[in-house]
């Protein structure tokens, strides 16, 4: 399998669906769990697969793996075709992780996670080390948890063996059956994060299954609601989903609230930001005034080498001074991070030193800034959007779901 | 689990219920029948008489015939024949349980009444039994038949010609080491039985060569040659069926097995004269020859006992 | 990032080692011993006609008893060998449609009376002890091979599906999932077949197996309560000293974790 190395440094691969159909019954007229469903899941993200009971999402899944086999259609994953490899030898290379984890009962934490290395030939050392790397990882103190026994583990501390067990062999693609589904609320949202943890970290190509929309606003980078026979209903981005969802059937999955659920979930990233003047920490203050009078605003925003803001510049803080922009400049308070949602990033508006403040990447790169006025023209955008939808429909004559 | 623990208990239990069926068949079904020279008896109407016997087929066809014979003079009959082992019967006779049987004039001697050497002259031996078990134990024998149903060893034809075998002292004419009896277990251990023999006759067959085994698999065994000799009964019908023949006692070691009626007195009392002839009858009319043929007709025909019974007191008359 | 105080705190507690129960489980073998020690005594303080003195010498129960024992060992071991692949087979795919004949078949072998069956067997093949031996393999494989069955039908499906999922062979699964889960369910059975073999294997004294059902058709057939009492004591005793170590078996090969 290819990789493909994202500015994250991936390790994930590209899942192509190609008319993919899973039929049970003998006709070929009868109904499918899976209908002639083509998808395109990209490398590195988290794609949700969400949908009601029965739409066929987890048969989509095990597909990919061939624990269900398709009836016709095509699986790539990479650059290679499912069904070209052994069965067994395929599913070493996927990671699988089901709801209550499916931990062996009769085995330790350790031995339950080396069970893929082990499959595959690796030596003992080398298991060793991983296990120890991959509790570390999924946070559990290896001294603590490699020979404790399923049984002795908490809901959620086994889910996290759980992951650990399918990261084991370092796989490009995982799969997640519902994996938070049997824990509660607050566990949930825990290893909801983690996984977000884990994937800034990893990169990996994850099909995540679940029925809660909460959970895949939260997590997905690409949702796909799905319909009976696993038919796509919409795929795409959750903000885009909130902001224009393409049916009724979408709309009643969402449910009401989806103006909240929009600050809620929407990142940051997503909203147009705003654009600041910006100065470099070496640049003498004479430089500074002309680039602030030439802007509108009466501040600019020192941003170095690295793309990293370092300070505010005002124009009273340096009247009257003299020296570099970054020996005049004062520290800056609040950032928001990219991937934070637009309510958080109104509450860190309402807490800011200014009115606008610096969106950052993960790594402090700079992107631009927010301001409660960006919020407001989002809110308004969505108003119109959701006005515009409902006329089209009334005009349509109703749509199908 | 408590149960599975029980389980071999019961199944010791069972054990001789089951041992007792073997491959013989058990009914206690008692087939229709009347008069014919064995006549109904008006002082025995009503009266309930328990017949019993011990589990041999032999037992079995000579109790199914008490019981018809009983039941057309007129008594009010049970049939609670065939019990395991060879005092069983007897005990319940003595505590009074059971009121006929069956029994054999040496058996009565040496085990019932606890004597060490048998009485070699058949009448006398018959005597003193009567005598002595009527005194100590009320119970009444009455005039035996003449076969003698005696413990005998049998071999197959091959073994008679290959060592020249015609007593049982011959064998000693056959190496140790070829010296393998098939013997019931209690056979085995009873001292009117294999060991007194081997005493008597000054062999010595070691304790491994002694394979103990249910009666039935005895003479299957011995007929195909998984042992040398076969402990059998003298009137038994498999002998002729499975082409076995007996050594002589010539050393006169075992005793004499007259098969006689037996009754507990109070039952006896309430018909003397017509128990004597209906029973003598049935005595005189048998001999070896016709006890072998009824006893194949059940081991070698698998016909039921109380059928061949009944076919044979018909044949003979005494019922119709 | 570790993993909170308060999750630790909710880790639960190491099972009970094998140690802790090591006192009980001596008592029960230690009871037996003292039980024989105390018939044996009885039996050497009566005085014993000659029949009784053929079928009580210390020789000869020992010898009887080591008969039987030899004859549940070999019966045990030639269920395991028919029981186990075969409850192995019966739960595959594949072969359901097998399953409700053979368990017909092993209940016949059991509810059919063993001494006929071991009789119609000596009479087609030959007496001994390989014979009995075969006899009682019929009488006991219902226990080994439906508990092997049920063992193995009770491990959790999603086990299999992640044992599947994660890349193993339906092979690999079986071995290193469903059997071992199932162990401690078939080990009971292995345990039940045990205690009814020792009990059974009275019935070899009808075909020269040997046994302690020697001695115990011998009390019987000559009216000996007390040999009678010795032979069905021993085997009693047998019976729960089986048991005890059927225990001892599965606790020891039953996987930790359970």
């Amino acid at each position: 399998m290819s990789e493909t190395v994202t500015d994250k440094g991936t390790t994930g691969v590209p899942i192509e669906l190609e008319n993919v159909t899973k039929r049970y019954s003998a006709s070929s007229t009868g109904l499918a769990a899976v209908d002639d469903l083509t998808m395109s899941i990209p490398a590195g993200k988290i794609v949700v697969l969400l949908g009601p009971s029965g739409c066929g999402k987890t048969t989509t899944m095990r597909l990919i793996n061939r624990l269900i086999e398709p009836t016709s259609g095509r699986i790539m994953i990479g650059d290679t075709d499912a069904r070209a490899q052994e069965p067994n030898e395929l599913r070493r290379g996927i990671g699988y992780v089901i709801q209550q984890a499916g931990l062996f009962p009769h085995m330790t934490v350790g031995t339950n996670i080396s069970q893929v290395p082990q499959m595959l030939g690796w030596d003992k050392q080398r298991i060793t080390t991983r296990v120890d790397e991959l509790l570390d990882l999924v946070g559990l103190d290896s001294g603590q948890f490699r020979d404790r026994y399923p049984r002795q583990l908490s809901g959620g501390q086994q889910q996290r063996v759980g992951v650990a067990r399918a990261l084991a062999a370092d796989p490009s693609v995982l799969l997640m059956d519902e994996p938070f589904g049997a824990l509660d609320p607050i566990t949930r949202e825990r290893l909801q994060d983690e996984l977000l943890r884990l994937q800034e970290e990893l990169g990996k190509t994850i099909v995540f299954v679940t029925h809660d929309i909460d959970e895949a606003l939260r997590i997905g980078d690409q949702i796909a609601i799905l319909d009976k026979g696993s038919r796509i209903a919409q795929y795409a981005s959750p903000a885009e989903i909130l902001a224009n969802p393409a049916s009724e059937y979408v709309e009643q999955f969402i449910g009401s609230g989806s103006a909240m659920r929009l600050l809620n979930f929407a990142k940051v990233a997503d909203v147009e930001l705003g654009q600041v003047a910006e100065v470099a920490p070496g640049d003498e203050v004479t430089r500074v005034r002309e680039t602030i009078a030439g802007a509108d605003t009466a501040y600019a925003l020192v941003v170095d080498a690295g793309r990293r803001p370092t300070g505010w510049v005002t124009s009273e803080t340096i009247d009257g001074r003299d020296g570099t922009a970054g020996e005049l400049s004062a520290p800056i308070e609040t950032t928001i991070p990219a991937r934070a949602t637009l309510q958080e990033a109104m509450e860190g508006l309402l807490h800011a030193e200014y009115d606008v403040v610096p969106v950052t990447k993960a790594n402090g790169e700079y992107l631009g800034v927010v301001s409660l006025g960006t919020i407001q023209q989002e809110l308004s955008d969505l108003k119109e959007r959701q006005k515009a939808r409902r006329q089209e429909r009334v005009s349509a004559g109703g749509d199908s779901a | 689990m408590r149960i599975r623990k029980l389980l071999p208990l019961v199944a010791l239990t069972l054990v001789p219920v089951l041992a007792g069926c073997g491959l013989k068949p058990a009914s206690a079904f008692i087939p229709a029948v009347s008069a014919g020279s064995i006549k109904p008896v008006p002082a025995l109407k009503g009266v309930t008489i328990r017949v019993t016997s011990k589990d041999f087929t032999e037992q079995l066809i000579l109790g199914k015939m008490t019981v018809q014979a009983l039941k057309v003079m007129g008594a009010n009959v049970q049939d609670r024949t065939n019990v395991q082992g060879s005092t069983a019967a007897r005990n319940s006779m003595l505590h009074g349980q059971n009121d006929v049987q069956w029994e054999y004039t040496g058996t009565g001697w040496i085990t019932y009444l606890g004597h060490d050497k048998p009485v070699p002259d058949p009448q006398k031996q018959y005597q003193v039994v009567r005598d002595e078990d009527l005194k100590k134990n009320g119970i009444v024998w009455l005039k035996p038949s003449t076969f003698n149903n005696t413990y005998a060893i049998a071999v197959t034809q091959k073994t008679e010609k290959k060592y020249g075998l015609k007593n049982l002292s011959d064998i000693a004419k056959v190496p140790t080491a070829q010296r393998t009896f098939c013997v019931e277990t209690e056979f085995a251990s009873r001292p009117d039985g294999m060991p007194g023999m081997l005493k008597a006759y000054g062999l010595n067959v070691p304790q491994s060569q002694w394979k103990r085994m249910g009666t039935g698999v005895v003479y299957d065994t011995t007929a195909k040659g998984g042992c040398t000799f076969g402990e059998v009964f003298d009137t038994d019908g498999r002998i002729k069926a499975l082409n076995l023949t007996t050594l002589k006692d010539d050393k006169k070691f075992f005793p004499i097995y007259n098969p006689s009626v037996t009754f507990r007195k109070q039952v006896y009392d309430k018909a003397p004269q017509a128990f004597d002839a209906a029973f003598a009858k049935i005595a005189n009319a048998l001999n070896t020859n016709i006890m072998r043929e009824l006893n194949a007709k059940v081991d070698v025909e698998g016909q039921d006992p109380a059928i061949v019974a009944k076919d044979w007191m018909m044949k003979e008359g005494f019922v119709k | 990032m570790s993993v909170s105080a308060a999750e630790a705190r909710t880790a639960t507690e190491t099972p009970p080692s094998l140690a802790r129960r090591s006192w009980k489980s001596v008592i029960t073998p230690v009871v037996l011993v003292l039980i024989v020690v105390a018939l044996l005594a009885y039996v050497k303080s009566q005085k014993l006609d000659s029949i009784e003195k053929a079928n009580l010498g210390l020789g000869y129960i020992l010898e009887k008893t080591w008969q039987h024992i030899e004859l549940t060992v070999a019966g045990t071991i030639l269920v395991l060998i028919i029981a186990l692949p075969l409850g192995v087979i019966l739960t595959r795919k594949g072969a359901r449609y097998a399953s409700p004949v053979v368990l017909m078949l092993a209940n016949i072998g059991q509810s059919a009376p063993a001494v006929g069956i071991i009789v119609l067997f000596a009479v087609a093949w030959q007496i001994g002890f390989w014979t009995a031996v075969l006899a009682l393999t019929v009488y006991g494989v219902l226990p080994s091979l439906r508990n092997t069955m049920v063992g193995l039908q009770q491990v959790d499906p999603a086990l299999i599906d992640a044992g599947r999922g994660i890349g193993m062979s339906a092979g690999g699964v079986l071995a290193k999932v469903e059997i071992p889960l199932a162990v401690p369910v078939i080990l009971g059975g292995v345990r039940t077949t045990l205690v009814l073999m020792v009990g059974n294997a009275a019935i070899a004294t009808f075909i020269n197996g040997g046994g302690l059902g020697d001695i115990v058709v011998a009390g019987i057939n000559n009216q000996r309560p007390l040999v009678l009492i010795v032979g069905s004591g021993m085997i009693a005793v047998l019976a729960l000293l089986i048991d005890w170590v059927g225990g001892l078996l599965t606790q020891l090969f039953s996987p930790r974790g359970l």
